[in-house]
């Protein structure tokens, strides 16, 4: 692939490091230590639930009754899918294909709003019966504590879908930019690094879609 | 200056194999909590979906082509995780050993309008295609 | 300076080139005023607080005002002061210099980060206004979730605040896998750089854990999840676990930093190579990993009895590495040509107190004798002798060390020797005495107390003004020594370390050129 570099802008790196290669090693590697710490945010919510499931077992099945497998199984699809355009459009950044790039970024983008589509019509099914976090929890149970198991699923998933939300605005910005020529073989860092960032939104969810829909 | 060293492009069989595979192992993980496995259950999803991530992280986030700081990081991060859940089980699973008195939960002020299980039933009898 | 008598400071004027710098040293200088303003603040606070303990009735304050000021002092000091002290004020200065680089490896992610600490910080501030905060600095359920007033901006504070630790840790591990200067490979690094290293492991990974919980905490607060009320079926030692998850790694974020500052002193004043360098590098690290392992022994009351078991053999196990480097640093000083300067005399003076605060951390991970510590006096004076004689002493020993490198002007060393000596004295009045009352029973938190315990209160409360005497001579010669100090020298203590290989104050980039390393960090002729 030996496309004519002149539709991309040539990348100049800053001026502590000795070579761009320098920096997107370095870059690579602060982007590890983010994903590290990520990772460690959202164990709370897992701890939480594994304390939860392991004290009341039954409450948690009552719990995941309710929620729809069909919805969380397109939404995993969906999600996995998202994560392998997304690579193919570091590929493509990575090997000057400018359109294609582009390309890959957008249906990336096109498939994590399908995600929150599916999210808001599931979320809009609990309200409708009242199994909402505690104080607005309205719902009807057989167990006295089945608020606790939608407070789990709603943070945890809140906070995931807050992640996926912030992932649409990353790949926005660097559809703007890839459509600049910005990114090139020689300079494709933040499309690297929205993409890291991409695929842990998306481990994040293969934990999260077994764990309270499945079991 | 060295700018145009040329990074490792990852042939996009990895790509597609690894998306290949989540995909199947996506629809192994459905169908397996279809089938009653008792208390396997759970240690079954998630082994499943250790490996999903594994693949992931290897191929999608290169970590098999990567300096070994970043997997170091990565796995770091998730025996932080193990310790966490081992030692707080360690106390919430273990009370009441000793004085009993320590366990269980009293008196809470719930939320949830309790039915009986029958009830429950006739209200929600069409989501019987759960297996528990 | 430079050629051309430019350096960091004059190279460029104006608030702008201040307030967007990229320059980790810039940085670095505004994080320091950032945080020692912080450290009066929260000492400010302290002193109220010990007027009040004078005697057992009212003083100044009611009951609830105390609580507030309580709570306000830790927190201040805990994530306003301490846990960005060295790192950040000290670290973010001397990294780059220590390892030969121009810069960090994010700038734009260093000055992002202090942005985050001002954020945090003005919360903070703001909690108290909107109602005060009265759970103390720990936050516990289910109070801290009913609580009026400020605790929701505290909370939010808090939370701000870690992630300008977990954007400063991030900087720096990838500063220094990355940007070592040619021929450093990681043993040569200053032992200074491998403890900021290590600290930067644990910011990234403990942080995140205090932010879900605190996060956690909140809606719980707002909408009443029901993990952490037991009113609602949820479990308050749940949260302790949570929380002490990040905050008994944090107290390592707060003390490795200050045992990197020792080996630097100890090497330069004692004109010698560092004693088992390996050592203490591994132990660095090994502090680092255990750190993590011994979170229940905050909350030995409240666990089952398995797990207490456990927590306090592995709280024995992290005391080891610590141990380590002690010898180490003394075996350093055997046959060292050791000039008392005043930096020096901060490491004889973290020697002494540290190792107090250490052994008495042992004492309380003794299930047998934290039945009867816990919640008293006996833990306030542990903690403090860590942090205060520990982290506090190193942070103004480096403080000293690096400041003719920051500001290119001599203090008035006369004046600092009598500082340290009134500050060590002051400390150890004011908790020494602690020592005693708690184990004489006195309970932590408390706004008034038996009879008995009056006189010892009233001491330790006296330290306090020795204390604050220390601290005004200190401002007033470091005020004078950056207006019309005297010029300093590139090296004025002799140091090896490649920051003195560079001028006072360093130019903007650091070096006019990047050296090439061949000898060890410690390499003093004899």
């Amino acid at each position: 692939m030996s496309a004519s570099l002149k539709e991309f802008k040539k990348h100049t790196h800053q001026h502590h490091w000795t070579d761009a290669h320098q920096e997107f090693e370095a870059a690579k590697i602060g982007m590890w230590a983010f994903i590290a710490q990520e990772i460690l945010f959202f164990s709370g919510i897992f701890v939480a639930y594994a304390i939860f499931r392991f004290l009341y077992p039954d409450m948690f099945l009552e719990g995941a009754s309710h929620l729809d497998w069909r919805m969380g199984f397109f939404n995993t699809l969906v999600l996995i899918t998202s994560s392998f355009t997304m690579v193919m459009g570091v590929r493509s950044a990575q090997t000057n294909q400018k359109k294609a790039t582009v390309n890959y970024l957008t249906v990336t983008f096109v498939l994590a709003g399908v995600f929150m589509v599916v999210k808001y019509f599931e979320y809009m099914a609990k309200i409708h019966h009242g199994l909402l976090p505690a104080h607005f929890f309205t719902g009807v149970g057989v167990s006295d504590k089945l608020h606790i198991f939608f407070g789990i699923y709603f943070v945890g998933t809140g906070l995931h879908g807050l992640h996926v939300l912030i992932g649409m605005g990353l790949l926005l910005w660097l559809i703007i930019r890839a459509k600049r020529g910005e990114f090139y073989e020689d300079y494709f860092t933040p499309v690297e690094m929205v993409g890291l960032y991409w695929h842990l939104v998306d481990i994040v969810w293969i934990f999260l879609f077994p764990l309270l829909y499945l079991i | 200056m060295s700018d145009s060293q040329k990074h490792f492009v990852v042939p996009t069989k990895y790509y597609i194999g690894t998306f290949v595979a989540l995909l199947f192992l996506t629809i192994v993980t459905v169908a397996i909590s279809r089938v009653d496995l008792g208390v396997l259950n759970v240690p079954v999803a998630l082994f499943i979906a250790f490996v999903k991530m594994t693949f992931v992280l290897l191929f999608f986030m290169g970590l098999k082509w990567d300096k070994p700081m970043s997997s170091i990081l990565m796995v770091s991060s998730l025996f932080c995780i193990a310790i966490f859940l081992y030692f707080t089980f360690a106390d919430i699973a273990f009370r009441g050993d000793v004085f009993p008195e320590e366990e269980g939960v009293h008196n809470i002020k719930s939320p949830v309008q309790v039915v009986s299980p029958a009830e429950y039933e006739m209200m929600f009898h069409q989501d019987t295609d759960k297996k528990h | 300076m430079g050629s051309d008598g430019k350096h960091y400071l004059n190279c460029s004027s104006g608030w702008k080139s201040w307030l967007f710098t990229l320059d980790h040293k810039r940085i670095g200088l505004m994080y320091l005023w950032g945080v020692i303003g912080a450290f009066f603040f929260g000492g400010l606070v302290a002193v109220l607080m010990r007027i009040e303990l004078m005697f057992p009735h009212q003083v100044l304050f009611t009951a609830d005002q105390y609580n507030q000021l309580f709570t306000l002092h830790g927190a201040a000091m805990v994530f306003m002061f301490i846990i960005p002290s060295i790192p950040a004020a000290i670290g973010n200065f001397i990294l780059p210099l220590q390892l030969g680089a121009a810069d960090v490896a994010f700038p734009k992610l260093n000055l992002t980060s202090f942005y985050f600490w001002i954020f945090g910080s003005l919360f903070a501030v703001l909690a108290i206004f909107l109602g005060g905060v009265d759970t103390g600095w720990t936050f516990y359920t289910p109070y801290s979730i009913e609580a009026g007033g400020g605790a929701l901006y505290m909370a939010l504070a808090a939370f701000i605040l870690g992630f300008s630790s977990i954007l400063t840790g991030v900087n720096f591990i990838a500063t220094v896998h990355m940007l070592r200067a040619p021929g450093m490979g990681w043993f040569k690094m200053p032992l200074m750089t491998w403890a900021l290293y290590a600290t930067a492991i644990i910011q990234v990974l403990a942080t995140p854990v205090v932010g879900i919980t605190l996060l956690l905490l909140l809606v719980e607060r707002l909408l009443g999840v029901g993990i952490f009320n037991p009113a609602l079926g949820g479990d308050p030692v749940l949260f302790q676990h949570f929380f002490w998850f990040y905050s008994h790694p944090a107290v390592y974020i707060m003390v490795l930093p200050a045992m990197g500052i020792m080996s630097e002193l100890v090497t330069t004043f004692c004109k010698r190579d560092i004693f088992g360098y390996k050592m203490i590098a591994y132990s660095s690290i090994a502090i680092a990993v255990i750190s993590f392992l011994v979170w229940g022994h905050h909350m030995f009351v409240n666990q089952s009895e398995f797990a207490v078991m456990i927590f306090s053999l592995l709280t024995f196990l992290v005391a080891i590495p610590s141990g380590i480097k002690v010898f180490n640093w003394i075996a350093t000083m055997y046959h060292g040509k050791i000039s008392f300067q005043s930096p020096f005399l901060y490491f004889l003076i973290f020697l002494f107190n540290f190792s107090i605060g250490g052994f008495t951390g042992v004492m309380l991970g003794a299930l047998s004798l934290d039945i009867h510590f816990h919640d008293t006096y006996f833990v306030v004076a542990h903690f403090h002798y860590t942090m205060i004689g520990g982290t506090v002493f190193a942070f103004i020993g480096g403080l000293h060390y690096w400041w003719p490198k920051l500001s290119g002007k001599m203090y008035n060393e006369k004046l600092a020797r009598i500082a340290a000596v009134l500050l060590v004295v002051g400390f150890n009045v004011v908790f020494f005495t602690q020592f005693i009352l708690g184990a004489k029973g006195m309970p932590r938190r408390y706004y008034s107390y038996l009879e008995q315990f009056q006189p010892l209160h009233f001491i330790s409360t006296t330290g306090t003004w020795i204390m604050t005497a220390a601290f005004l001579i200190m401002i007033y010669y470091f005020y004078k020594s950056w207006t019309v100090g005297e010029q300093a020298p590139d090296n004025p203590w002799g140091g090896t370390t490649l920051e003195w290989q560079t001028k006072s104050p360093p130019i903007h980039h650091n070096f006019e050129k990047i050296p090439t390393v061949v000898n060890g960090p410690y390499h003093h002729e004899r």
